[in-house]
């Protein structure tokens, strides 16, 4: 670049007349050759003088000031100035670039529209600048600037000093939302503006236009779905389709077909009505088989998502093991596709690995579920990392999943810490968009309150509970077909926490309840979510014994055991873990009704389902394993086979010693049982084993703590 | 000669290609002497008996007259079968250095918006795009954002801003990435806008279509990230997102390009054939050493074109042209109509008019050594070849330099029943750089 400085040292001593004549010549003989000069002067008043008396001579002459804030100054000109014959004369550009300290947009669109400059206006050109415009040229239209043939000075002092004034740039960034996370108030406006569109398309469109309707309905169908209108929404999705099925075989025709499949799969999903999604789905999938075979890499992406969809909707219908193959399939095309072209194909694989984090959980593969997990998240807190308001979402919900992830494997404290994450995000998200991000929010919280019960800290854990109830009923009287799982979910999990504080029957309410909303989901769907409702009988019978409704107890616990015998029959590593819960509660039932025998039968099944257990997960599953032999004492004794009873109560408190001293307050109130037991039926300390001492040790202090506070 | 005339002489003789307007008076069919007739028929079929929407390539070397094919395509689609038709040249759009998609599609969507607002009066809405470039924007770095926010872009004004920064357009470009998808269904909400459009009762137009121009001029360096070159990546790796959009579409793209062995590739994945606009042929050697019978028709053709431009300022052809000077420079063409009307306007600036024979002399020599400034030694061979028997063998090892021939037009593409190649004119008889030695 020209040492412009220097160069401007170098030149002789010049007066703003002779160049005044300098420039006039220039008008003169480069009439109808485009020319660019610079007319350096510092004084506006001088300069208007100088124009004025040139166009006193050339009355033609074209004189245009650049407003302040014009950002493109060709297209101003070209507007305010369409031709000039004789010259054209730019002024005031510096109104622009002095509030701008970097940036320059104006210099840097009159870099880039250099060229037509030229293919318009047929004349002299001259930019009339002071001195630091003519520097920032130099920098941020370093094109143009070597444009340049001619500069005329009109300086009165060659070394005058120069003054910027800046103004304070902004810090205000744009507030930025997604497209998918239109505000309601836009929501409706989109939904208008394509409604009147449909409208105007008629129900026969043209050829031309019948494309464009397909995928008008499409979004208006989603729209619908967001504004609380599920059926609307899928009749719409269904006139898609088959608008869609009368296009041709052409390959762009039958991935809109796949589109608008896919499109109704997801409205009949919203619906509750997943068979009749799944049926979509199937087609989509073969469609995007067909399409990918012929042209992988155009269609294999598509062919990815498609299968990730399949999956989810599959594990919707608790068919587990097609719903694992069909995210491991989209996990192999994602990964391939992410090799190939990160940037694009990212999203797409950490959402086919938490689909197959999913598979892998419900199929009992929980190691492998939590690498899944741990690898989404981690594309999901880099993306986020670069754009906050598009991934944080993902990223809360894959967080919200990888706390269960590490509560499946016995790491509590990593699990609260990922849920806490989430909530965080959450709560974040939704104060921005409360319609669209409560459901999220509390199906957080209520991992939360979990994680936090899971610890002891059952205040923080009810509160958290009843958040999410309170965030999940609103929801549920607005949409109960979608909510009413999750409110019954987040009641079971308000019951334990009250439980937990001693709070009975309040928590029996609770339970009542969520029992009598999974009766219901599983009356509309039968087969689904019977791992649910097992688990709501198995809190309802707990508490009912605890009140003393004994029979209500065992009529509650025998239905779970049968729900969760049949699971674990068809999904063992998934569901055993389940049937040893219902198990050791049947036992207690039975014992507290004086049925023995039939007590100890079922302790002992609960047992060697917990040993098997735990010798795969020992951190996992062996406070388990003590409960369940807490059960089997319990039947000794009630036999009254002291010596048995006294063996497996040490045997318990072996079992939970290594879990208890990790975590002592998640596991205080069963060791404590556990230990009064044994020590009143075995005072004799000869009889006392090596690790009981620490145990005791922990118990003292945590005695002392709660006596000092 | 009089300024008056001078200027009026600079002015017709234009390089440029024809604008619509002008093709009804200054147009002259060239398909008989390129040999490959009907690339506007071609292009015109393809879109007019295709319900859907179509997407098109359209090879050839600079200067070929693709442009001008263009203009008159536009014209008839307009004209006869109704087009709303929107052109653009990539250069005004794009810095063609550096193009990828996002800024492709940012450039397509501004100026969708202003044909749509200009000639059809529609204001469209932007709901859907000003949504995406926010959600781009605000991903930027915080300085680059607080740039943004500051001049408060949007669709329109983003676009031109990309253009004239490769330290913002590569930002925009990482944070637009993942964003492709919804950007191209935000294009084809307008586009879906404007067909609605066009189908009222009223409009005299039916449907849309969108001619990109100028991309063949992208730079043939290699992108850094992925090391190949830049149409190679937009046209091959791009593909999916520039075959998206919903109405017909033609590209230009690049005649190295074209006849590298990605052509097949290129080809397939657009699902047509890939239509060249070959040069004129106004030599008689085709290089295989026979006398060319199209070539004096190609000749004559050429000085139709130049006559028409005459005659449009008022200007007799011996008055512009000493005997023979005219057809020395349409030899000296080689059937390029843009160089030759160059030639014409620098023979004219240097000598006046009539351009006579000092002045062909003198920019044949400007010619000859424009050309030589770009060769290396590695390009002898093939130019020899060329020389020798009107072909250019290429292999892994001469595929850069087979390429650069093409592009700086030193070898010309022809069409007879096959193609060829010939020398440009301008390097006849000119002593070639010297090989390099074997590499012992």
């Amino acid at each position: 670049m020209m040492d412009y400085r220097a160069a401007r040292s170098a030149l002789p001593d010049t007066t703003p007349e002779a160049e005044l004549d300098l420039l006039r010549r220039l008008l003169d003989i480069g009439a109808g050759h485009f020319s660019l000069s610079l007319a350096v002067c510092n004084s506006s008043t001088l300069r208007d003088e100088l124009i004025g008396a040139i166009r006193a001579e050339h009355p033609d002459l074209a004189v245009v000031a650049i407003p302040p804030g014009i950002e493109n100054v060709y297209a101003y000109v070209r507007e305010v100035q369409p031709a000039a014959a004789v010259g054209l004369f730019l002024t005031d550009l510096e109104q622009s670039t002095r509030t701008r300290q970097e940036w320059q947009p104006e210099l840097r669109t009159l870099n880039a529209a250099r060229e037509l400059w030229e293919q318009r206006y047929r004349c002299p050109m001259v930019l009339w600048v002071p001195e630091d415009v003519d520097d920032l040229l130099a920098r941020h239209a370093p094109d143009l600037f070597r444009y340049v043939s001619h500069r005329f000075w009109f300086l009165p002092r060659p070394d005058a000093t120069r003054s910027v004034d800046l103004l304070p740039i902004s810090g205000d960034l744009p507030r930025v939302t997604g497209a998918w996370l239109l505000s309601l108030a836009a929501a409706d406006e989109r939904a208008n503006e394509l409604a009147d569109r449909l409208q105007r398309a008629g129900p026969s469109p043209t050829p031309q236009l019948v494309r464009h309707v397909i995928a008008w309905l499409l979004e208006l169908a989603e729209l619908r779905e967001r504004q609380g209108r599920p059926g609307e929404a899928v009749d719409l999705a269904q006139e898609a389709v088959d608008l869609a099925r009368g296009l041709g075989d052409h390959p762009r025709d039958r991935s809109l077909l796949a589109d608008a499949l896919g499109g109704l799969a997801l409205r009949h999903a919203d619906t509750g009505s997943h068979e009749v999604a799944l049926a979509a789905q199937e087609e989509v999938v073969a469609i995007a088989r067909e399409l990918a075979a012929a042209r992988p890499e155009v269609y294999l992406p598509g062919l990815a998502g498609s299968l990730a969809n399949r999956a989810a909707l599959l594990g919707k219908l608790d068919r587990r093991e097609e719903a694992l193959t069909a995210a491991e399939e989209a996990v192999v095309i994602g990964r391939g596709l992410a090799a190939a072209r990160p940037a694009s194909n990212r999203v797409e694989l950490a959402r086919s690995l938490s689909n197959l984090a999913n598979g892998l959980h419900a199929n009992g593969r929980h190691e492998e579920a939590l690498e899944a997990t741990e690898e989404a998240v981690g594309i999901y807190r880099d993306l986020a990392g670069q754009r906050p308001e598009a991934f944080r979402p993902s990223l809360a919900t894959t967080l919200s999943n990888l706390g269960l992830c590490l509560r499946n494997l016995g790491r509590w404290e990593e699990a609260l810490a990922a849920t806490e994450e989430a909530v965080a995000l959450c709560r974040s998200l939704a104060a921005a968009l409360p319609e669209y991000y409560r459901p999220k929010l509390a199906m957080s919280l209520n991992n939360l309150s979990n994680r936090m019960g899971e610890l002891g800290r059952w205040d923080e854990g009810l509160a958290a509970a009843e958040e999410a109830v309170g965030l999940f009923r609103d929801l549920a009287t607005a949409r109960p077909d979608e909510f009413r799982l999750s409110l019954a979910s987040s009641l079971n999990s308000l019951c334990v926490r009250l439980r937990d504080l001693g709070r009975l029957d309040e928590a029996l309410v609770a339970s009542e309840a969520a029992v009598g909303l999974y009766h219901e989901v599983a009356a509309v769907r039968p087969g689904a979510f019977q791992s649910e409702l097992a688990l709501g009988l198995d809190n309802l019978g707990g508490l009912s014994s605890e009140l003393g409704r004994r029979v209500e107890a065992l009529a509650a616990t025998t239905e779970a055991v049968a729900i969760n015998r049949e699971l674990a029959d068809s999904w063992p590593d998934a569901c055993r873990p389940d049937l040893a819960r219902s198990l050791i509660n049947l036992s207690n039932r039975l014992d507290d009704l004086g049925r023995r025998e039939e007590a100890l039968t079922a302790a002992e099944e609960a047992v060697g389902v917990c040993r098997d257990l735990a010798a795969a997960r020992p951190e996992a599953f062996l406070p388990h394993l003590a409960k369940a032999t807490v059960a089997l004492a319990n039947c000794f004794d009630g036999l009254g086979r002291a010596a048995e009873a006294v063996t497996m109560w040490r045997q318990a408190a072996e079992v939970l010693a290594p879990a208890f001293l990790a975590q002592p307050i998640a596991h205080l109130d069963l060791m404590a049982a556990i230990l009064t037991r044994y020590l009143e039926a075995c005072p004799d300390e000869d009889l006392h084993w090596t690790g009981l001492e620490p145990v005791l040790a922990k118990l003292e202090e945590l005695g002392a703590r709660q006596r000092s506070t | 000669m009089a300024d008056d005339t001078r200027r009026r002489f600079h002015q017709a003789f234009s390089p440029e290609p024809l604008r619509p307007e002008d093709i009804r008076s200054l147009y002259v069919d060239l398909d008989a002497v390129r040999g490959d007739q009907g690339v506007v028929p071609g292009l015109r079929e393809t879109i007019t008996v295709d319900d859907g929407p179509t997407c098109q390539l359209l090879a050839g070397h600079k200067g070929s007259g693709k442009s001008t094919e263009l203009a008159r395509l536009r014209r008839e689609l307009e004209e006869q079968h109704s087009c709303f038709v929107v052109q653009f040249v990539a250069e005004d759009e794009l810095d063609l250095n550096d193009v990828d998609a996002p800024d492709l599609l940012l450039a397509i969507a501004r100026v969708l918006i202003t044909h749509a607002a200009k000639r059809l009066h529609l204001d469209l809405g932007t709901s859907l795009l000003s949504n995406v470039v926010n959600r781009i924007l605000g991903g930027l770095k915080t300085h680059l954002a607080v740039h943004a926010a500051s001049l408060g872009l949007g669709p329109l004004s983003l676009s031109l801003a990309l253009r004239s920064s490769p330290d913002f357009r590569k930002q925009v470009r990482q944070q637009a990435e993942p964003e492709v998808r919804e950007l191209v269904n935000a294009i084809n909400d307008l586009i879906g806008e404007i067909t609605q459009h066009l189908a009222k009762p009223q409009s005299v137009y039916r449907r849309l279509v969108l001619i990109i121009d100028d991309l063949d001029k992208l730079s043939t360096r290699a992108r850094a990230e992925v090391g190949f070159g830049h149409a190679e990546y937009l046209f091959l790796v791009r593909e999916p997102q520039l075959t998206s959009l919903a109405c017909d579409v033609i590209y230009t793209v690049p005649l190295d390009l074209a006849y590298s062995p990605k052509g097949q590739q290129l080809a397939a994945l657009y699902g047509c054939a890939l239509p060249v606009v070959p040069m004129v042929r106004v030599s008689d050697q085709k290089g295989d050493g026979q006398p060319d019978p199209v070539a004096a028709t190609g000749r004559q053709l050429l000085r139709r074109l130049v006559q028409l431009r005459l005659d449009h300022i008022g200007l007799s052809l011996d008055s512009a042209f000493a005997p023979g000077q005219l057809d020395a420079l349409i030899e000296l063409s080689g059937g390029q109509p843009d160089v030759l009307m160059r030639t014409i306007r620098q023979a004219a600036l240097k000598g006046g008019l009539p351009i006579g024979r000092d002045d062909v002399e003198r920019v044949t020599i400007e010619e000859r050594r424009g050309l030589l400034r770009g060769l290396m030694a590695e390009h002898t061979p093939l130019l020899e070849e060329v020389r020798a028997s009107g072909q250019m063998t290429r292999s892994d090892t001469n595929e850069r330099w087979w390429r650069e021939l093409l592009t700086s037009r030193a070898v010309l593409l022809y069409m007879n029943d096959a193609e060829w190649f010939a020398l440009n004119p301008a390097l006849s008889g000119t002593a070639l750089p010297k090989p390099l030695d074997p590499l012992a």
